[in-house]
C-alpha cells in the first residue's frame, strides 16, 4: 500500500494496486465523521461506442453506457437497490460522456455494502424481459429531458457542431437507439469494459484501512484474471461545424441564443491537457464572468438575463464551448457576442484579472475538497485523465498569463455554430 | 450568535432574518437579499462586488427565502476558505467587513440594479411555462394550497413585481434592518481569536418573538385539475394528500417512516411497483411537508398512460392504508432514514441551517434522542399514521398533442 500526504490541504491518500489491475484509492477523514463514500468508476462513458478487442471491432448503439448503468443493478435475486436499502446505505449511479460511476454513502454496514457493490458489478443478469422493461423506463427519462426546450436546443447545437463524433447525441442516447439494445450487447460490454483492470475504487470519509486492505487482498485472490483494456475508437471529426447557422421555433416565451465554438483537440500530456482546460475556462471567465466589463454591459443594455451561462466540454476528440442566453434583443446580442469572442475580447484579458482568478480558482479547489462526494468524484476524474487531484493546484500555480491570453485564439469564427430559437 | 467549531476547510457565516410570512411582503423579501448582496455604498456595482469576492479567494454568497409554516426566513450566507489553508491572515476580517457592509451599508439601492433585478424576475415569470416541471409545481401548489400562503409564490406574483418601486423597497429594507429578528450562525475551523473578531463585527442577534404555528385547512372533496401545455412529451402528475401530522406530533416519526416506505427512496413502493414493475415512469417519489401536515406524490408518465398511472398510484396508496407496511419495510426504512440523518451531520451547510432551525423553533432533542425515537416506531404506529392520509388534490399537466 502506498501512502501519500498533501500537507497543504491536510489530505492523505492510500493507494492499493491489485494484481488483477484494479486500483483502490482511500482518502480518510478523521473522527468525528460519520459518512463513508464509495465510488467504483470505469473510464467508459456515453461517447465510447466502438472499441477494439484483439482483432475485433465492437460497436454499440448510442446510449449504451447509460443503459448498462441502469441494467447492471438487475441481479438474479432481485434489484441490487433492495439490498443496498436493506443495509441502510444510499446508492446511486451516473454516466457522463467519459466515465460511468457506481456509488454509495454509508454510515453503517460499509463493508457489506462494498461487497454487494462488487458482486453487483461482477454479476450480470440481462434477460430479454428486463431489457425490454428498461427500454420503457429510459424512454420516459429521455422524454423528461426532451420536455425542457433548453435540452432540445443544446442537443441540436451539438448535432450542428459535430459531423460524426458520438457527442452529437445525448448521454442517454435517442428514443430510437435505445430500442436496439439487447442482452447480448450488454453482456459483451461487461466482458470487455467492466473487468477489474478497468476499475478504480475511490473511498473517502470514515474508513478502517486495515479492514479495507484485507478485503481487497482477498478479492484479488478470488478475481485474479487481468484483462487487457480495450482500445476505444472515435470517428474522424472535421474541424469546422456541420452547420454554422440554424433557427428553431420551439414554443418558448422568449428568444434564445446558443453559440457553439468547436475547439481543435491536441495531443498533449495529461498535465498539459488539464492546464489547457483550465486556461480556456479562465479566459472565458475573464471575458464574460460576473466581474467582467462585458457582462456588466450586457446586463445594462438588457441583452441578457439571469439565465446567461457559459459551458466548456473537453472530451476525447471533442472539445467545445457553449454560450447560452435568453434575450429580447437577439440580433444585437448575437453581433456583440460574436465580435467579443473573435475580435474585441483579446484586449480585455488583463493581467489583473488573471491574478484575481488564480486566487479564486485556488478557493474553488478548497471548496471542492470540503464536500466528500465532490472530492471523490474529482479524484476519480483526474486519475482517469492520468493525473491526480492534488497535482491540479500545482498546475494552477504554474499557469502563466500568456497561456490564458493566447487561448483566446482558439476561438475562431469558422469554427462557430449559432442556433437561434425564435419564440412562437 | 451560534458557533459551530469543526475542521471543515471553509468557514460559513450565516445571517437569518425572520418575519411573519405575509402576501404583501413576499416580493420585497424575495428581492431584498439579491439587492443587498449585489452592491453596497462602497461597492456600487455588481462588477465591483464580484471583484471583491474573487479577491477573497472566490468567496461566495448564497441567498435564499424560505417558508417554515407561518414564518418567512431570508438567509444570506457567506462562505470563505479556511484562512489557514491559503495562509492569508486578513481574509477573515475582510470577509466580516464585507458581510457587515452587505447588511448595513445601503444609504440607497442603485436604481439600475433594482430595475435589472425586476426585469430578470419578470422574465422568469414570462418563461415559467417553458420550464414544465417548475410550471406544474407552481400550478399544483396554487390549487393544493388554495387559500393558504403556501400557494402564494415566494417571489410574489408578476403583478407584485411590476408594481413595486425603489422607494418602497428602501423603506422595507430600513424596517428590516431596524426591527427584524436576526440570528448569526458561524460554522467552521474557528480559533478563539477569530471568534472574538467575529463577535466584534457581528454581535447583532435579535430574538424572534413570533409564535410558530403549524396548520392547514380541513380536508375537502377531491379537487381534480387537468391542464394542457404545448410541446410536452410526458405528462406530469401531482397528487396532494391531507395528512394532519406535524413536526411536534407524537406520530411524526411514524409519518417520516411512512413517507420513506411510500416514495422516499429506491426501495419504496412507488419506485418499485410503479417504475420498476410497471415501467410507467422514470421519476416518481413522495415528499412530506411536516410544517403543513401534507404529503405529496409526483411523477412524469407517458401521455397515453396518465389515467392508468393515477389509478395505479391510488390503488397502491389505498392498499397501504388498508394493509399497513411489513416488518421488513419498517426495518429498511429505519436504516435508510437513520443513515440520512447521520450523514447529514457531515455536511457543513446542513449543520448551519439545522443550528438555526433548532434555535428558531426551540428544538432541544439531540441527534441520539432523535435516532432513538425513530427506532421506536412500530408497524402499528405507521398504520395509525396511514389512517390520516386523505387524497385532496390531483393535478395533471398534459401536452396538447397526445
Amino acid at each position: 500500500m502506498i501512502k501519500r500526504v498533501d500537507e497543504r490541504f491536510h489530505e492523505t491518500v492510500y493507494i492499493l494496486k491489485l494484481r488483477n489491475g484494479m486500483q483502490v484509492h482511500i482518502l480518510p477523514k478523521e473522527d468525528p465523521y460519520y459518512t463513508t463514500y464509495v465510488e467504483l468508476s470505469v473510464p467508459y462513458g456515453a461517447i465510447d461506442l466502438s472499441y477494439r478487442v484483439g482483432n475485433q471491432i465492437l460497436k454499440t448503439p448510442y446510449g449504451s453506457a447509460h443503459f448498462f448503468e441502469h441494467k447492471i443493478f438487475a441481479m438474479p435475486d432481485g434489484d441490487a437497490f433492495g439490498k443496498f436499502s436493506m443495509l441502510g446505505v444510499d446508492a446511486n449511479a451516473m454516466t457522463s460522456y467519459h466515465q460511468t460511476s457506481y456509488l454509495f454513502t454509508a454510515t453503517e454496514n460499509v463493508m457489506e455494502a462494498l461487497d454487494h457493490l462488487l458482486k453487483m458489478i461482477d454479476t450480470t443478469y440481462f434477460t430479454t424481459e428486463n431489457v425490454e422493461n428498461e427500454k420503457s423506463i429510459i424512454a420516459e427519462e429521455l422524454k423528461m429531458y426532451l420536455d425542457d426546450p433548453n435540452v432540445v436546443l443544446q442537443n441540436r447545437l451539438m448535432e450542428n457542431l459535430y459531423h460524426q463524433h458520438p457527442i452529437r447525441y445525448d448521454i442517454g442516447g435517442t428514443l430510437e437507439s435505445i430500442m436496439e439494445m439487447t442482452p447480448e450487447i450488454l453482456e459483451m460490454m461487461h466482458q470487455t469494459v467492466y473487468q477489474p483492470s478497468n476499475r478504480l475504487i475511490t473511498i473517502a470519509g470514515k474508513v478502517d484501512i486495515k479492514v479495507l486492505k484485507a478485503y481487497f487482498k482477498a478479492y484479488d485472490q478470488t478475481h485474479p484474471i487481468k484483462v487487457h483494456k480495450p482500445k476505444i475508437m472515435y470517428p474522424k471529426e472535421f474541424k469546422k461545424p456541420l452547420k454554422r447557422m440554424d433557427v428553431m421555433n420551439l414554443s418558448t416565451n422568449i428568444d434564445k441564443l446558443l453559440i457553439g465554438i468547436k475547439l481543435t483537440p491536441r495531443r498533449l500530456t495529461p498535465r498539459d491537457q488539464i492546464k489547457r482546460e483550465m486556461a480556456i475556462a479562465m479566459m472565458l471567465n475573464i471575458l464574460l464572468g460576473s466581474s467582467s466589463q462585458a457582462y456588466e454591459k450586457l446586463l445594462e443594455e438588457q441583452l441578457i438575463n439571469s439565465s446567461f451561462s457559459i459551458q466548456t466540454t473537453f472530451e476525447n476528440k471533442a472539445e467545445s464551448i457553449m454560450i447560452y442566453a435568453e434575450t429580447k434583443k437577439i440580433k444585437r446580442l448575437k453581433s456583440v457576442l460574436v465580435r467579443l469572442l473573435t475580435e474585441d475580447g483579446y484586449e480585455l484579458i488583463t493581467k489583473d484579472a488573471f491574478d484575481r482568478y488564480k486566487k479564486a480558482y485556488l478557493g474553488q479547489f478548497v471548496f471542492a475538497l470540503n464536500n466528500l462526494e465532490n472530492k471523490a468524484y474529482l479524484y476519480g476524474k483526474y486519475h482517469h485523465m492520468g493525473s491526480s487531484l492534488f497535482e491540479v493546484v500545482d498546475l494552477l500555480s504554474d499557469m502563466t498569463f500568456e497561456e490564458v491570453k493566447n487561448s483566446f485564439h482558439e476561438m475562431k469564427k469558422p469554427y462557430m455554430s449559432i442556433l437561434i430559437n425564435q419564440k412562437a | 450568535m451560534i458557533t459551530i467549531i469543526n475542521d471543515f476547510k471553509t468557514i460559513q457565516i450565516a445571517l437569518y432574518l425572520s418575519d411573519l410570512d405575509k402576501k404583501d411582503t413576499s416580493v420585497y423579501r424575495f428581492l431584498l437579499p439579491k439587492l443587498m448582496t449585489s452592491h453596497t455604498d462602497r461597492l456600487d456595482s455588481r462588477m465591483k462586488m464580484s471583484l471583491e469576492l474573487e479577491n477573497l479567494y472566490g468567496a461566495y454568497f448564497k441567498i435564499r427565502v424560505e417558508r417554515f409554516a407561518n414564518l418567512s426566513v431570508m438567509s444570506i450566507i457567506l462562505t470563505i476558505v479556511d484562512p489557514g489553508i491559503v495562509k492569508d491572515k486578513e481574509l477573515l476580517e475582510s470577509a466580516l467587513s464585507l458581510l457587515k457592509e452587505v447588511l448595513f451599508d445601503h444609504a440607497h439601492f442603485s436604481k439600475d440594479i433594482f430595475d435589472e433585478e425586476k426585469r430578470m424576475l419578470i422574465e422568469q415569470w414570462e418563461t415559467l411555462e417553458n420550464k414544465k416541471r417548475l410550471f406544474a409545481q407552481t400550478r399544483f401548489y396554487e390549487h393544493f394550497f388554495e387559500g393558504d400562503l403556501y400557494g402564494y409564490p415566494l417571489s410574489g406574483t408578476k403583478n407584485d413585481l411590476e408594481k413595486i418601486n425603489l422607494d418602497q423597497m428602501m423603506t422595507y429594507y430600513q424596517d428590516v434592518i431596524k426591527h427584524s429578528p436576526i440570528k448569526v450562525v458561524v460554522n467552521g475551523p474557528i480559533d478563539p481569536h477569530s471568534l472574538t473578531t467575529i463577535k466584534q463585527y457581528l454581535d447583532i442577534d435579535r430574538p424572534c418573538q413570533i409564535p410558530f404555528e403549524t396548520k392547514f385547512r380541513d380536508p375537502r372533496p377531491v379537487k381534480v385539475i387537468e391542464e394542457m401545455t404545448s410541446d410536452l412529451q410526458q405528462a406530469i402528475i401531482k397528487l396532494g394528500y391531507h395528512f394532519g401530522i406535524f413536526r411536534h406530533d407524537s406520530l411524526y416519526n411514524a409519518a417520516v417512516i411512512l413517507e420513506t416506505v411510500l416514495g422516499g427512496y429506491p426501495e419504496s413502493r412507488l419506485f418499485k411497483q410503479i417504475r420498476e414493475d410497471k415501467g410507467l415512469c422514470y421519476d416518481i417519489g413522495s415528499n412530506y411537508d411536516y410544517y403543513k401536515g401534507v404529503l405529496m406524490i409526483a411523477a412524469g408518465v407517458d401521455q397515453t398512460q396518465v389515467q392508468f398511472a393515477i389509478d395505479e398510484i391510488q390503488k397502491l396508496v389505498a392498499h397501504m392504508i388498508d394493509q399497513g407496511i411489513s416488518e421488513d419495510e419498517l426495518k429498511h426504512a429505519k436504516a435508510f432514514y437513520t443513515h440520512q440523518i447521520k450523514s447529514s451531520l457531515d455536511s457543513q451547510s446542513v449543520l448551519t441551517k439545522r443550528a438555526f432551525i433548532r434555535d428558531l423553533l426551540h428544538y432541544n432533542e439531540s441527534v441520539e434522542e432523535r435516532l432513538s425515537e425513530i427506532q421506536k416506531v412500530t408497524t402499528e404506529d405507521v398504520k395509525h399514521a396511514l389512517k390520516s392520509l386523505i387524497l385532496d388534490t390531483v393535478y395533471v399537466l398534459k401536452g396538447d398533442t397526445v
